[in-house]
């Protein structure tokens, strides 16, 4: 039994990380503080940097990667925005770290508990970003994410998020890997494009001038991106072979087939979801199905018209809120489904901010409610905060 | 994969973006990477005088010494200590310690205890016999030093490092001066002062022992030397012009621990007076406690008038030696077979002198009797300068000399006891060091007026020689607590020196003073705040964002490449010892 942290704790571990600079900040803290107790029993051949702050961690990390070292952080909400400048410094250097995101929703007002929008807001930052509903999710995610990470057709920093207290505090049964297996499946970590090396000088991340080169960088990072949906895909079939387990690459459905509506969510949401979409189809017969959303980056536009090509009404349910737009998955998915001959009615379900609880009647009302609407003219509405207190 | 290439705005033939490297690396330099182009600020590095250096009257290479100490290089610090001073054992227990007084850590929680880590370093080096290397060959220049205190012998070794023949002369049969006749041995044991004398005559120097310039040599013979240096000292002590001061009973302060000190026998009653307030006053004092009487100090003034070093006037007070202040000695009387009375005027105060000390004055019709069975007067020494000839000039009956000791005859320089200036061991060698400095560039021909006008006369045997390989120094300013970053300051408290017991100084002659143990010391020295002078801590090195100081391993200094500094000056807010300065670009 371990909580979601001590999971990736251990992941950070197998994977033989050999630099961590971590700053605490809860919900994320158990991370630091386990792998401080791995680097100081031996158990753990890394550097553990204690840091002043997040963006020193991640100033840090970037360093110890650029050396050819695997680096390794971890931070919650405030924390991450702190580091927001370095986020581009470490995807723009095109250092295959991975930090684990313990999602916690952003004051003010102060909360600590979990929202996505921390880890959604650094969408544009140039990380891979990963979701995960459980802990040996998180666990397992971090073995992948450095493979995916360090593969030279991507070569991209990964985040794998998580929510805070839900998933980080809360002890699931978790099947650490096999270090060996992990060592076959994880190799050394030796770059060839950055390596700070004082007897082979190199210069990383240099000024380019307006007409030089900046648009050729940005271009190598998004076909980074691209390549990313491959390799993601292939590391997780690999793993797959590896471990016997597999968690479907960008996204995961369950009962999407023949479905007339879909859920569509990310994180923990995803568990109960599964379990409504199961009581819904074998106890009241309605054709639901699931679309677990694993990658938001690269948002996986044509894994997503495939599997929603046919249904006819979507409810995306989000932790999280772009203020003066609407949920930011959703917005994501209005462009991602454009070109569909045929696209479904997408209703936006704002919905346990700041970590408020989200039920199983909570989602199987709305699955009714969008059984419901499937035929709809036109959807009235279609960006609704679930549940407010005084708003009809 | 593609490698990294040289890419600049420079560079005609754009990459296509598959041609670049990944990560926007490059192996080249181009322009806007070097920083120091953003620069308007300029840091250097720029050591300065630490207060301790400045305040000792030899210049003593302190940060020096205490550092190598600190890091454990014994023979590193002993050459640094020795090379200045070739009484670190003496000094290091007789000085006054200006250093500490003037130590910026005395606004922390205390100074830096120097005097006790250059007696560490001397007594650990007690048994190994060390010189200098002679550093030139003089061809055969001939130096004659009169007098072997510490101003002669200092004198005699400088001259003698810097490859001079030197022919010592001195009056009595001993070498050694006051260290050797006056100060006590539970201040001074005489085995420190026979090594370092040792030391100091292994360096070939000659020594012609019971010659009295003057009567049994004449002062003319002197001259036949290329140079010669005058430290006769200061013993004769002036009558008090008081009735009975010549009866039997009445000894002279210096002349009590000299007769003492060489051994001869004085018979001593039970009830003795001592009339004074200097060092030689309480010198007698506490040697009469160590043969087991008790004396009364007699003194004209109160105790904060009393030109005794402070610490020494406590450890009499420690030893139970009772003191009366304002009473002066008017006559001494005998009454019966040996007995002698004294008898003194009271005193009161009356206001403040020119030189800021209160002055006193009898109070009219008001005495006091005591009765004796030896008065000693310690009330003052001056030279006995009446074998000078050639019109050598006085003031004041003291040798008058300039700033680095010259007589008004070319060729004879003075220092010690008799110029004017505290008359102290450690301002006598300073004395002789600015002399011997000053020698050697007379006997190479050269005009001392120039060099002394261009600021080029060293005081100090590391900037003569041109030994000393630290950093630029921007010369008189001294390093204070406002240059440090004493957030790199660990608290630490003075370490306390370690004593024998009262119980212990009676009816020997034991030393006082036990100093500190090897632990003790280095733990000392991490006190030492190294002010304004670089300890290589590499600060710098660290902090620098544009990694653009670096250590120098050919000159194993830290240096700064201007080519990438960008005048952040965070080396120079992060520098502990203040040893790195900023201005204006193009600012001189």
């Amino acid at each position: 039994m371990l909580t979601g942290n001590y999971a990736a704790a251990y992941g950070a571990k197998i994977a033989r990380v050999e630099v961590a600079p971590v700053y605490p900040i809860t919900p994320q803290t158990h991370i630091m503080e386990k792998l401080a107790e791995f680097v100081e029993s031996g158990e753990l051949d890394a550097e553990f940097v204690p840091v002043e702050s997040e963006h020193s961690a991640l100033a840090v990390a970037i360093a110890s990667q650029a050396t050819g070292a695997r680096s390794f952080t971890a931070t919650s909400a405030q924390g991450l925005v702190y580091m927001h400048e370095n986020l581009f410094v470490a995807s723009g250097l095109r250092l295959p770290i991975v930090m684990v995101l313990v999602n916690r929703a952003l004051g003010a007002p102060n909360s600590i508990y979990p929202d996505l929008n921390d880890s959604l807001d650094q969408r544009d930052t140039g990380w891979i970003q990963m979701y995960v509903e459980n802990a040996q999710e998180a666990h397992d995610m971090i073995i992948q994410a450095y493979r995916i990470a360090e593969d030279k057709r991507v070569l991209l920093p990964v985040a794998i998020c998580f929510e805070g207290i839900i998933i980080s505090h809360y002890m699931e049964p978790v099947e650490i890997l096999d270090q060996q297996k992990v060592d076959r499946f994880l190799p050394p970590y030796h770059p060839e494009h950055v390596i700070l090396d004082p007897d082979r000088p190199m210069s990383v991340g240099q000024i380019v001038m307006d007409d030089s080169y900046y648009t050729e960088y940005r271009y190598q990072q998004q076909e980074g991106m691209d390549n990313a949906k491959v390799v993601i895909q292939e590391v997780d079939e690999a793993f797959g072979q590896a471990f016997g387990r597999t968690y479907g690459g960008l996204i995961s459905t369950e009962r999407i087939e023949d479905a007339e509506i879909a859920l569509l969510t990310l994180g923990s949401l995803a568990s109960t979801a599964r379990a409504v979409v199961n009581h819904l189809r074998d106890e009241k017969g309605i054709p639901v199905g699931l679309v677990k959303l694993r990658a938001v980056r690269p948002f996986p536009d044509r894994e997503l018209r495939e599997c929603l090509g046919s249904v006819k009404a979507v409810a995306i349910l989000e932790r999280d809120v772009s203020l003066g737009a609407g949920g930011i998955i959703y917005t994501e998915l209005l462009r991602g489904l454009q070109g569909l001959n045929y696209s479904p009615r997408l209703i936006d379900y704002i919905i346990g901010l700041g970590g408020r609880d989200v039920t199983f009647k909570d989602i199987q009302d709305i699955a009714g409610t969008t059984f419901e609407e499937r035929n709809a003219d036109s959807i009235d509405n279609p960006i609704r905060w679930y549940q407010v207190r005084g708003l009809s | 994969m593609n490698t990294p290439k040289a890419l600049g705005p420079d560079i005609q033939n754009l990459y296509t973006y598959k041609e670049l490297p990944i990560g926007a690396t490059s192996i080249g330099l181009p322009p806007g990477r070097k920083t120091g182009l953003w620069r308007y600020l300029r840091t250097f590095f720029e050591e300065k005088t630490p207060p301790c250096q400045d305040a000792c009257p030899l210049g003593n290479w302190i940060q020096r010494f205490v550092t190598r100490l600190g890091q454990e290089k014994l023979e590193d610090a002993w050459w640094a200590l020795k090379l200045e001073n070739p009484f670190p054992g003496v000094c290091g227990r007789v000085c006054y310690h200006p250093c500490e007084a003037a130590c910026n850590r005395k606004e922390l929680e205390g100074p830096t205890s120097v005097q006790a880590i250059e007696r560490y370093l001397a007594d650990h080096f007690l048994h190994t016999s060390c010189t200098p290397p002679i550093t030139k060959d003089k061809q055969g220049k001939r130096m004659a030093v009169v007098g072997s205190g510490p101003a002669g012998l200092a004198c005699a070794y400088f001259l003698a490092v810097m490859g001079y023949k030197v022919s010592v002369f001195e009056a009595l049969n001993e070498l050694g001066g006051i260290p050797r006749i006056g100060i006590p041995a539970y201040r001074l044991p005489r085995h420190v002062l026979d090594k370092e004398i040792a030391d100091i005559l292994s360096l070939g120097i000659e020594v012609n022992t019971g010659c009295r310039v003057g009567k049994d040599m004449a002062f003319s013979r002197l001259l036949d030397y290329d140079a010669v240096f005058l430290a006769t000292g200061s013993h004769m002590e002036a009558p008090l012009h008081i009735p009975g001061e010549e009866y039997e009973g009445v000894y002279r302060g210096l002349e009590f621990l000299s007769r003492f000190n060489r051994k001869e026998s004085i018979r001593l009653g039970e009830k003795i007076l001592v009339i004074g307030g200097g060092n030689v006053a309480i010198d007698v004092v506490r040697t009469l406690v160590r043969l087991d009487r008790q004396p009364l100090l007699l003194y004209r003034r109160t105790r904060a008038e009393m030109p005794a070093f402070c610490e020494e006037i406590d450890e009499a007070l420690e030893e139970g030696i009772e003191m009366q202040y304002l009473l002066s000695p008017v006559a001494i009387q005998r009454s019966g077979h040996k007995a002698l009375t004294l008898e003194c005027a009271k005193m009161k105060k009356e206001g403040l002198g020119k030189d800021g000390r209160p002055l006193v004055g009898p109070i009219e019709g008001e005495y006091l009797s005591f009765q004796a069975d030896q008065i000693i007067l310690a009330t003052g020494e001056a030279p006995d300068l009446s074998f000078l000839d050639q019109g050598l000039q006085l003031t004041n009956g003291l040798i008058r000399v300039n700033e680095w000791g010259q007589t008004n005859h070319d060729k004879v320089f003075a220092g010690g006891d008799v110029i004017d200036q505290p008359w102290t061991v450690s301002e006598a060698i300073g004395s002789a060091k600015r002399a011997a400095i000053a020698i050697d560039h007379y006997l190479r021909g050269e005009n001392l007026e120039e060099i002394a006008k261009t600021g080029a006369l060293a005081r100090t045997m590391r900037e003569h020689l041109g030994i000393d390989n630290g950093l630029p120094q921007r010369k008189g300013t001294l390093a204070s607590t406002k240059d440090l970053n004493l957030a790199y300051c660990t608290p630490l408290a003075r370490r306390k020196t370690n004593k024998l017991s009262h119980s212990d100084r009676v009816g020997n002659f034991d030393e006082v003073n036990l100093g500190m143990g090897h632990e003790e010391a280095l733990k000392e020295t991490e006190r030492c705040l190294s002010c304004g002078v670089c300890k290589m801590c590499g600060n710098c090195y660290l902090f620098c964002p544009d990694a653009a100081i670096a250590l120098d391993p050919n000159i194993d200094r830290y240096v700064i490449d201007y080519e990438y500094c960008k005048g952040c000056g965070i080396c120079h807010n992060e520098c502990p010892v203040g040893a790195i300065s900023i201005q204006s670009e193009g600012e001189e």
